[in-house]
């Protein structure tokens, strides 16, 4: 299924995220202790904070700390942008008939942002990486306005299409990372993007495998799953100290690997999470497993493919830090690779076959032809991939995880919904809907630091659900609590069911007045504390486009600023701002600045 | 000709510019054959920061290269830089000239010269008239110098921005601000210059100067309708330029050394290290640094108009000290060091480059802008209160003409761009 049941587009390279770091963080270090920054559920200044000026501030997120970074951490200027480099195809064919030549073989592949909807006109950005919750590792989104293959100047193919794709499967995929980096230089996370055909703007119709994955029978769309890790900010902390000492306050993007597959996407398949059954590295009791995980799916009676990009750690980083589109290299050697469905052997991987050694140039996709005895296997018995040796205390046992629950609603905005929207679960066993009646547990968590019951206990959720047999997916209503109309924080909803596990991630706003009396004529000073100050500290990028801080740049925009906060822009990367940190309330208190408006609150909500 | 001793880095890079050089006269204490055209080859994006300051100072003199008399943008290549006459900037066509009262067709590019185009060059304190919009100008306020007198601004463009302007009819408010598809072609060039008020306090010989009629302003900063006669010293330049290959132009910022004092690095901190003997045009060391780079504003809203009201105790000849928050990088400064030998016998050794900011991947679909570097580009004299934050890319690349959300090319040109007289009376009709 998706990716791995089409005719393929395999390609790898580089990849940057140019996200804004120092609102990860309600705190920062201060004279020997923690000085409360933000409050990131309300995106206002603390109240220990708001009596500091702003360059005051500035100084202190700036100030080195360590051999670490600095206080607001190691990308203070991000401006969220992610842009592939030297991202190439790099192999094109049919399931088990995949080679690394073929008419797309080196042209660059490129994310984009969106066309402006009102204009027209664009892209102007990139894709935006935006975290729902920015203290959590957990709620990564990324905007994305089209794909485009091929130069602009004769594009292979170009698709325009606003969507969001989320972080998935986010695990360890290095033994050992870059010290000075964040431990995320350690992990991977896989995104995954469905464009429906109506999306496609133009393709080269000459090309044999864009059409053969566009016409494939029963395809409704294309999907594109990449996966990025090695990633880690390009300047070290010695050299962003001095940039931010000299005044140069440059942007710190994290760089890194990437590797995708685009094919062609199928109904009933999900949009934004892999397909297929799931297998995680697991390891053993003595040498726990990194937690990377692949999927399987058969394609025919005849083969079994398996993204197993994940599933094999690398062993340590790149030799040079900023060199991100050299040959990734192989992943660690565990000896021969073993996949099994049950006890019948489905095929042994030598660590010198292109399938391990080059695996980056065909998406980490292996494909297996499978006998009638090892397809019964298969559809009966759960699978495994293991390889005998230990490396660095390490070993590969990536076990089927027999009972699968997903989503393709993984981050939720709960206003956007007007506090109440359907959850669809999915659930598979071995690959196929339960046979008997099944229950799917539900509990809530906060995903983040924000961890005070008060912050993420506003969704109303039943404790379970049952997916009847037979049945792929059961339904059921998350809705805010009663009364939480003024409750601003992050909530997850996990689901588990006999091992299975998936998460749902919601950002609720609040809904406020301000404690400004209507009808009140909204100032710079009643407007700048309670909106643009906090983006002004923690996206500072921001202003490079107009100055958050100074009254005539805010009014002379005043009609970009209007139309880049309506709801038009919500869905593109030209949402303002684009980080999706203001509320509803504060940008109607941004509008009446702007407008002249006597201020009028939005309408109560009964939440 | 005297004996200059270069480093080795900077004979590397002249050397590297000998194809460039061009057979053009000598004149004692020019060490250098620059080229009085302007060049036509840019450096590759993946070409040193070095590389795009040499082709900055190469714009840069070749825009302050004798203007041939009679013909508008074109050097006189029989005389060298530094004689005497309107540079070749000088004679591009400034906002007052290619936006006519009523969008009347300002006619072909070559008309003559005219004394109002010393009168027409715009200043800062127009932000607080309803003349120019906030955003065309520095952001912030006006600028007094230590002196006590304002800065004054122009902006003009070169004959192929004008062309694609007048032949588009984007002179005429009416027809840009409808414009979907405002593409400059390649070469297109603006010159956003800054000039003071020079006195018989002041070192004239220090700076490019012009005569001109400059707008009076009473304490408020209130234009009084009067003019008087000036002799104005050029203290900052702006040169943007369509590059080919750069669509997202290429961000070239001069000023002149006497505006603050260089930065040094002491203890790891860059200092304010002012000269001996050098009067600072903008620059007060008596003055806390916290009190620097702050505009003179405090803004209110009246009707409509967001109006700079002076904050207590400043009037419009109160001085705005100012220094540069980002220090020249040392690279630049090298380069600086170097030119300013070529030019050691005219007045443009007392010019230096801030920077020069361009995309670092000008062909990458994924991000557009094309990462701009370095990320911050500041002119004290013209970004002065928002240096922290300043980068011309980025904010040009919010540019749309007046009335429109229609992207206009990094230009903010368009928005001095006139409604014709039939479009102003229907509207008041309405």
């Amino acid at each position: 299924m998706s990716i791995l049941n089409g005719p393929r587009l395999n390609f790898w390279g580089g990849i940057r995220t140019d996200v804004s770091v120092p609102n990860n963080s309600a705190t920062i270090p201060y004279n020997g202790s923690k000085l409360q920054l933000f409050d990131l559920t309300t995106s206002t200044l603390a109240p220990q904070a708001s009596s500091y000026t702003d360059d005051e501030l500035n100084d202190m997120i700036n100030a080195p700390n360590g051999t670490y970074y600095t206080a607001g951490g190691w990308n203070h200027y991000g401006q969220h942008v992610v842009d592939m480099q030297n991202a190439l195809i790099s192999s094109q064919g049919t399931p088990g008939n995949i080679s690394t030549s073929g008419d797309l073989i080196g042209q660059p592949v490129y994310l984009l942002g969106s066309v402006d909807p009102v204009t027209g006109q664009g892209p102007f950005s990139g894709p935006m990486m935006v975290d729902l919750d920015p203290t959590s590792g957990i709620t990564t989104q990324i905007f994305v306005g089209g794909l485009q293959i091929g130069s602009s100047s004769a594009p292979q193919l170009l698709i325009r299409y606003n969507s969001v794709c989320n972080s998935l499967d986010v695990a360890q995929r290095l033994l050992a990372g870059e010290t000075d980096a964040p431990g995320s230089s350690l992990f991977s996370g896989t995104f995954q993007l469905t464009f429906p055909l109506s999306s496609i703007v133009s393709y080269n119709s000459n090309s044999p495998i864009l059409k053969a994955i566009i016409e494939a029978p029963g395809a409704t769309g294309i999907v594109l799953r990449f996966v990025m890790f090695e990633m880690c900010p390009t300047m070290t902390t010695a050299e962003l100290n001095a940039n931010y000492a000299s005044g140069q306050d440059t942007p710190n993007p994290s760089i890194g690997r990437v590797i995708g597959t685009i094919a062609p996407a199928f109904a009933d398949e999900p949009l934004s999470c892999p397909a297929g059954r799931q297998l995680i590295n697991s390891g053993s009791k003595e040498f726990p497993g990194t937690g990377g995980t692949g999927y399987a799916s058969l394609i025919s009676d005849t083969m079994l493919s398996i993204d197993m990009v994940n599933i094999i750690p690398k062993d340590g980083f790149r030799a040079v830090r900023d060199d991100i589109t050299s040959p990734i290299g192989p992943n660690v050697n565990y000896g021969t690779v073993a996949v099994a469905a049950g006890d019948t052997s489905l095929a042994t991987l030598d660590p010198a076959s292109p399938q391990l050694l080059t695996y980056y140039q065909y998406g980490g996709i292996v494909d297996l032809p499978l006998t009638s005895t090892q397809l019964a296997a298969v559809q009966t018995n759960a699978l495994t991939i293991t390889a005998p040796n230990t490396v660095n205390s390490s070993i590969l046992n990536a076990p089927e995880q027999a009972w699968r629950v997903y989503s393709d609603q993984r981050n939720i905005y709960l206003d956007d919904y007007d506090g109440s929207l359907t959850v669809t679960l999915q659930l598979r066993y071995l690959g196929q809907p339960v046979s008997s009646d099944t229950e799917i547990q539900i509990a809530a968590t906060p995903p983040g630091t924000y961890i005070a019951p008060k912050y993420w206990s506003f969704i109303n959720f039943p404790s379970s659900v049952t997916v009847p047999a037979n049945q792929p997916s059961v339904s059921f209503t998350a809705s805010a609590v009663a009364g939480s109309s003024a409750v601003a924080g992050f909530e997850s909803l996990n689901y588990q069911v006999n091992g299975g596990q998936f998460f749902t991630n919601f950002r609720k706003y609040s809904q406020t007045d301000f404690g400004i009396a209507a009808g009140t004529t909204i100032t710079w000073e009643l407007m700048y504390p309670n909106v643009l100050r906090f983006h002004y500290l923690a996206f500072p990028a921001m202003s490079r486009y107009i100055p958050l801080n100074q009254p005539d740049a805010i009014m002379g925009a005043k009609n970009s600023i209007l139309a880049r906060t309506s709801d038009a822009y919500k869905g593109t990367t030209l949402c303002m701002p684009v980080v999706r940190s203001m509320s509803p309330s504060q940008v109607a208190l941004l509008t009446a600045y702007l407008t002249g408006q006597p201020w009028q609150p939005n309408p109560a909500v009964i939440w | 000709m005297k004996l200059l001793t270069f480093s080795l880095t900077c004979m590397l890079f002249f050397s590297s510019f000998n194809s460039i050089a061009q057979d053009q006269p000598k004149k004692s204490g020019l060490l250098w054959n620059w080229s009085c055209q302007f060049p036509t080859s840019v450096p590759a994006a993946s070409a040193s920061q070095q590389e795009f300051d040499l082709y900055s100072w190469q714009m840069f003199i070749a825009l302050n290269w004798p203007a041939q008399a009679g013909q508008r943008g074109q050097p006189d290549c029989t005389q060298v830089i530094g004689d005497a006459g309107p540079v070749v900037w000088q004679t591009y066509k400034d906002v007052e000239e290619i936006f006519l009262p009523d969008a009347a067709n300002p006619g072909p590019w070559n008309s003559p010269l005219t004394t109002e185009q010393l009168s027409s060059i715009n200043i800062a304190a127009l932000k607080n008239t309803n003349v120019v919009q906030a955003v065309d100008q520095a952001v912030g306020g006006w600028l007094i110098d230590q002196r006590g007198n304002p800065t004054y601004y122009e902006i003009s463009a070169n004959e192929t921005s004008y062309n694609y302007i007048v032949s588009n009819n984007f002179y005429n408010a009416d027809v840009v601000s409808k414009a979907n598809n405002i593409n400059f072609p390649n070469f297109a060039t603006e010159v956003k210059a800054s000039w003071r008020m020079l006195t018989s306090s002041d070192d004239s010989s220090r700076y490019l100067t012009m005569q001109a009629q400059v707008a009076e302003f009473n304490a408020q900063g209130q234009p009084t309708g009067g003019s008087n006669s000036a002799t104005l010293g050029l203290v900052g330049l702006h040169i943007i330029t369509k590059a080919a290959g750069y669509p997202q132009w290429i961000w070239s910022t001069f000023e002149q050394v006497d505006n603050v004092p260089p930065k040094v690095q002491q203890n790891g901190q860059w200092v304010n290290n002012p000269q001996q003997g050098v009067f600072y045009s903008f620059f007060d060391a008596s003055i806390p640094a916290a009190a620097l780079n702050q505009s003179p504003c405090n803004w209110q809203q009246q009707g409509t108009q967001l109006v700079c009201v002076p904050k207590t105790g400043i009037t419009f000849q109160t001085p705005n000290p100012l220094d540069r928050v980002t220090p020249l990088a040392a690279n630049t400064q090298q380069i600086n060091s170097a030119v300013q030998l070529t030019l050691s016998d005219t007045l443009y050794k007392y010019y230096q480059l801030v920077t020069t900011q361009r995309p670092l991947m000008p062909d990458n679909p994924s991000n557009p802008l094309g990462q701009p570097t370095p990320a911050l580009s500041a002119n004290v004299t013209m970004e002065s209160y928002i240096q922290p934050n300043s980068s011309c890319m980025n904010c040009h690349s919010m540019a749309t003409p007046v009335n429109s959300a229609m992207k206009s090319d990094f230009s903010y040109l368009f928005k001095f761009a006139q409604a014709p007289a039939s479009s102003k009376t229907s509207h008041a009709k309405e």
